[in-house]
C-alpha cells in the first residue's frame, strides 16, 4: 500500500472465515537491557482500550460476532492477528487499526497487566522446563535479549510508566516494517477496499525500521550450570551456538535436528529412552532466529541417572560426528520436515502465517515450495561436516536437580 | 452450513469392529486413529495404571515389527504416531501424508491400517521390554507431580467421584505400577482389546472401498469378544469435597467443578455453550468478573467434559495464593448468579458465535475431523454430531435458565495445588 504497508492476499473461496497475520518487525530483541519486557506489554496494550473504545468495548466488537484477535511478541519479531466470520473481515480490520492507530494505554489496564505479567513470571518457576531454559538462555546470551525472556524482569516491568508504552508505540508500530497476511473468500479488489479504508491512513513519521540493540553475538559463552529445586524430577538441557535464520547452514540443521531429536525413531528417543530406559521426556529443539540461535536437546529424568545420562548423550553426539547419519536416517528426517510442514499448513491460520513469515525473512511468498526442495537437497555428508563444527563450539550444560 | 457427517460412512466388520470412513482429498495427508474402550475405569484397585502400561507396551514391538521399526515405518514417510489413555478409553492416531497411489504397503493410509492392526491385534509384549519401560512409566509420573496443573486436575477428580475407580489418576501409583507382571499386561490386552470394543476412524485423502478391504484382511484376526467387564457404577460424593495440596509452587493453581450426566444427556450442548459463556473470551463472564473487575486471577477459564459415565463441569484459574479464598467465592457467585442474573441475549450470541468459529476451525485438519467423529462414535451418539451446531445454536433463553436451574444451585467441588 502507499504506506509501505506490505500485504498478501489469498483468497480461498470455500472458506467461511477469514484469518489475518500481521507482522511487525520489533521485538525485544530491539530493547535495551533496562527496557525488557516493554515491547511485549506495548503490544499487549493495545487491545486494552484506545481513544474511543475501553478494552470491554474492543473485545466485544470481536468476540459478539464469534471473532477473536491475539497479539503475541518474539525476540526478533512482533504479530497481532486474528480469526473472524468472513462476512466481518471489515469489522475486524477496524479493530486492528483503532488499536495499531489510537492505543489509550489506560492507567488501570497498565495496572492489570502490570499484574498479570509479574504472576506469568513467578509461574515460570513452577515448571522445571522453563526454569532449566531461562538458566540456560541466561547463561548462552549474557545481557542479549535472546539471554532474558521477552516478558522481561520483575524489576523492569515494575518501572514501566504509560509514556514508556506511548514512546515505544511511537517508535515501533509503524506500516513501514510491518507485513500484513490475509486469507479469506473476498475477492482480491473487496479486500483491497477494505483495506485501504481502515488500514490506508496509517502512518508514522519514521517508518525505518529501528535497529536493534546489538550486543557482543552470542556464542563464545560456556558454563556448567546446577540449579537446585523442589521438583521431583532432575532435568539436563545442554544447548550450543547454532546459525540464523539466513545462514547456510539453517536449513541443514533443521534436518540435523530431526535426525537427534525428531519423533520416536530419533536417536535421542531410540537410545536415551528405548534401549537405556534413562528418560521419559527426551528431545531437541532449534529456533529460527535471525542473529545466533541456540540447538537445544534436554531430557527430564531421575536425579541418580543424570551422570548416566549426561556421559550416553555426549558418546551419541561424538559417534554421529564420527561416523555421521546414514543416508536412510537423513531421507527419513527431511520426509518428517515435510510432513510436519504439509501437517502444519491445513489450517488457515497457520497458512496466513507462513505467508507472513516468509516474507519477513525476506524469502517471497512462492517459498514454500523452494523450502521443500532445500530440505530435500540436504546430504548426509553435509549433516555430518555441521554437527561436527557445531559440538566444536563452547556448550552450556543445565542441571535441575532436586534438593 | 457445517457438515461434520459429511462423507462420513460407516460400516461395521463380522467380528464387530466398528469403521468409520471420511474421504476429503484437500490435503495429500491422511489421519488413521483407533479407540479401544478401555480406561482406568476398568481397572481393579491393584490394577491402577494397567492400561496406560499397556499402551507404552504395545509400542515396544509386534509380530511383525520390532519397537523401533513401528516409528520408523510412520516416521520415514513424514509421518507421527502416538496414543492417549484417559478414565474410559485408549486412544491411537497415526499423521501421515497419503502418498497416492501406489503400492498398498506404500500408501500412506495401507501402512498405517497395517501397523494400527500390529499395534492393537498382534503386539508382542516381551518380559525384557517391560522391564526397559517400567523405569520410563515412573519417570512419567515424576513429570506429572512436578506439573501444579495436571495435579489440580486429578485432585478434582477425587473431589468429586467416591469410587476409587474415577478418582484415581489414570496412571496408577508407583506401588501397582511397579507390581505388573508381563503376564498381566498380557492378560489385560486379551480381554479387552477385542474388536467389540474397537472402532477404527479414518480421515483424509485415501479410497473407501480400498481402505475398508484392507481393514477388514489386517483386523479380522481380532478376537470379537473375551468375556469384557463392564464398567462399574460412577459413585460420587454426596457432599462436594474441598481437597487441597500443598507444593513448593509460586502461584496457585486451582480448578473448581460439579459432575454433569454421561454424555448422551440432551443438556450437553447447553452446558457447552455455558462454558464458553462463562470463560471464553475477555469478555466471559467468569473472565470479566473475576479477573478483570475483582483482580482475583490471571488466567481463569471453563470446560465442560464429557464421558460416557458422569463428566466434570470445570472452572480452572490460576492466582497468587494469597488471594486463594476470595477467588474461590468469587467463581461461586458467578455460578450462583446465573440463576439470578439469567445470561442475557447478547451473551448468548456471543457464546453461540464463538462457539460457530471455533468448530469450523478446530475441523480444518484430517486429525480433528477424525478425533471429533471418533470420540461421538464412541459414546454412541453420531447422530448428535451432525445436529450439533444447529443444537448450540437454536438454544434460547428458556432453555438455558433451565440448566442453569438444574446444575448450577448445587455446591462446587474444590482443588487447589498452593506453596
Amino acid at each position: 500500500m502507499d504506506n509501505g504497508l506490505k500485504v498478501l492476499y489469498q483468497r480461498d473461496p470455500a472458506f467461511p472465515l477469514a484469518s489475518a497475520t500481521l507482522l511487525l518487525g520489533v521485538g525485544s530483541r530491539h530493547e535495551t537491557p533496562a527496557q525488557a519486557g516493554l515491547c511485549s506489554m506495548t503490544i499487549d496494550l493495545l487491545m486494552q482500550g484506545t481513544r474511543r473504545r475501553t478494552a470491554r468495548e474492543l473485545a466485544d466488537a470481536m468476540e459478539s460476532v464469534g471473532a477473536s484477535m491475539g497479539t503475541q511478541v518474539h525476540e526478533d519479531y512482533s504479530e497481532m492477528g486474528f480469526l473472524a466470520p468472513a462476512a466481518d473481515l471489515d469489522r475486524a480490520f477496524n479493530v486492528m487499526a483503532e488499536a495499531l492507530m489510537q492505543p489509550a494505554f489506560p492507567k488501570e489496564e497498565i495496572i492489570k497487566e502490570k499484574a498479570h505479567v509479574l504472576a506469568g513470571l513467578a509461574s515460570r518457576r513452577d515448571s522445571i522446563f522453563n526454569v532449566a531454559y531461562d538458566a540456560l538462555n541466561r547463561a548462552m546470551y549474557g545481557d542479549h535479549a535472546y539471554g532474558r525472556l521477552v516478558e522481561g524482569t520483575l524489576k523492569t516491568v515494575r518501572r514501566f510508566r504509560r509514556q514508556d508504552f506511548q514512546a515505544w508505540h511511537r517508535k515501533c508500530a509503524g506500516p513501514g516494517h510491518a507485513i500484513l497476511s490475509i486469507i479469506g473468500p473476498q475477492s482480491p479488489r473487496e479486500a483491497k477496499k477494505i483495506l485501504e479504508k481502515r488500514l490506508g491512513h496509517w502512518r508514522r513519521p519514521f517508518t525505518n525500521v529501528p535497529s536493534p540493540n546489538v550486543l557482543p553475538p552470542a556464542g563464545g559463552r560456556r558454563g556448567d550450570i546446577c540449579v537446585r529445586s523442589n521438583f521431583e524430577q532432575a532435568y539436563l538441557m545442554i544447548g550450543y551456538p547454532a546459525p540464523c535464520a539466513t545462514d547456510p547452514d539453517h536449513i541443514p540443521l533443521k534436518v540435523l535436528n530431526t535426525v537427534v531429536g525428531g519423533g520416536m525413531s530419533s536417536r535421542l528417543f531410540s537410545v536415551l529412552r528405548e534401549e537405556a530406559g534413562l528418560a521419559y521426556e527426551v528431545s531437541s529443539f532449534y529456533p529460527t532466529r535471525l542473529e545466533t540461535s541456540q540447538w537445544v536437546i534436554y531430557l527430564g529424568l531421575p536425579k541418580e541417572k543424570l551422570s548416566i545420562a549426561s556421559r550416553r548423550l555426549g558418546e551419541l553426539l561424538k559417534q554421529l560426528a564420527d561416523r555421521g547419519p546414514a543416508a536412510d536416517e537423513v531421507r527419513q528426517a527431511k520426509a518428517m520436515v515435510r510432513g510436519a510442514f504439509l501437517m502444519d499448513r491445513q489450517s488457515h491460520r497457520r497458512q496466513a502465517w507462513y505467508q507472513a513469515w516468509w516474507e519477513f525473512l525476506g524469502r517471497g511468498t512462492d517459498y514454500d515450495e523452494k523450502f521443500l526442495e532445500e530440505v530435500d537437497a540436504v546430504t548426509p555428508k553435509q549433516l555430518c561436516d555441521l554437527l561436527r563444527r557445531i559440538l566444536a563450539q563452547p556448550r552450556v550444560t543445565v542441571k535441575v536437580i532436586p534438593k | 452450513m457445517f457438515e461434520p457427517l459429511r462423507g462420513v460412512t460407516s460400516h461395521r466388520l463380522s467380528n464387530g469392529l466398528r469403521v468409520f470412513l471420511r474421504e476429503d482429498r484437500r490435503w495429500p495427508l491422511v489421519s488413521v486413529q483407533a479407540w479401544v474402550g478401555v480406561g482406568s475405569v476398568h481397572e481393579v484397585e491393584s490394577e491402577a495404571g494397567l492400561a496406560h502400561v499397556l499402551e507404552h507396551m504395545v509400542f515396544k514391538g509386534t509380530a511383525g515389527h520390532e519397537a523401533v521399526a513401528l516409528s520408523r515405518l510412520v516416521e520415514a514417510k513424514g509421518g507421527a504416531l502416538n496414543a492417549e489413555t484417559s478414565k474410559e478409553y485408549t486412544h491411537y492416531y497415526i499423521d501421515l501424508p497419503s502418498s497416492r497411489p501406489s503400492a498398498r504397503q506404500q500408501a500412506g493410509a495401507g501402512l498405517a491400517i497395517h501397523l494400527m492392526a500390529e499395534l492393537l491385534c498382534r503386539a508382542s509384549l516381551e518380559d525384557g521390554e517391560w522391564r526397559k519401560e517400567r523405569p520410563v512409566i515412573l519417570e512419567e509420573m515424576k513429570r506429572r507431580h512436578d506439573d501444579a496443573e495436571t495435579m489440580a486436575w486429578e485432585l478434582l477428580q477425587e473431589a468429586i467421584y467416591a469410587d476409587c475407580a474415577h478418582a484415581r489418576p489414570v496412571i496408577g501409583t508407583p506401588e501397582t505400577v511397579s507390581s505388573f507382571s508381563t503376564e498381566t499386561v498380557r492378560r489385560f490386552y486379551k480381554v479387552h482389546y477385542t474388536a467389540a470394543q474397537t472402532l477404527v476412524v479414518l480421515a483424509g485423502d485415501f479410497t473407501s472401498r480400498e481402505a475398508l478391504r484392507w481393514i477388514e484382511e489386517e483386523f479380522q484376526s481380532m478376537p470379537r469378544t473375551a468375556g469384557f467387564q463392564a464398567r462399574p457404577e460412577t459413585d460420587l460424593h454426596v457432599e462436594p469435597q474441598r481437597l487441597r495440596l500443598q507444593k513448593p509452587v509460586r502461584q496457585a493453581y486451582a480448578v473448581y467443578g460439579f459432575p454433569t450426566p454421561p454424555a448422551v444427556h440432551p443438556d450437553q450442548e447447553a452446558l457447552d455453550l455455558l462454558a464458553v459463556l462463562l470463560g471464553d473470551g475477555r469478555n466471559a463472564r467468569l473472565v470479566h468478573h473475576v479477573r478483570e473487575e475483582k483482580k482475583l486471577v490471571w488466567s481463569i477459564g471453563a470446560s465442560n467434559i464429557t464421558q460416557e459415565g458422569p463428566g466434570i463441569f470445570a472452572i480452572y484459574a490460576e492466582f497468587d495464593a494469597a488471594k486463594g479464598l476470595r477467588a474461590a467465592g468469587a467463581v461461586e457467585d458467578v455460578l450462583r448468579g446465573l440463576k439470578k442474573n439469567p445470561p442475557k441475549d447478547a451473551e448468548i450470541r456471543r457464546a453461540k458465535n464463538l462457539t460457530q468459529t471455533s468448530w469450523l476451525q478446530g475441523y480444518e485438519t484430517f486429525h480433528n475431523q477424525a478425533a471429533t467423529i471418533g470420540a461421538y462414535a464412541l459414546e454412541n451418539h453420531l447422530d448428535r454430531l451432525k445436529q450439533y451446531l444447529l443444537k448450540v445454536l437454536s438454544l434460547d433463553r428458556r432453555e438455558l435458565e433451565g440448566v442453569i436451574d438444574r446444575y448450577f444451585s448445587a455446591g462446587l467441588a474444590s482443588a487447589v495445588v498452593e506453596p
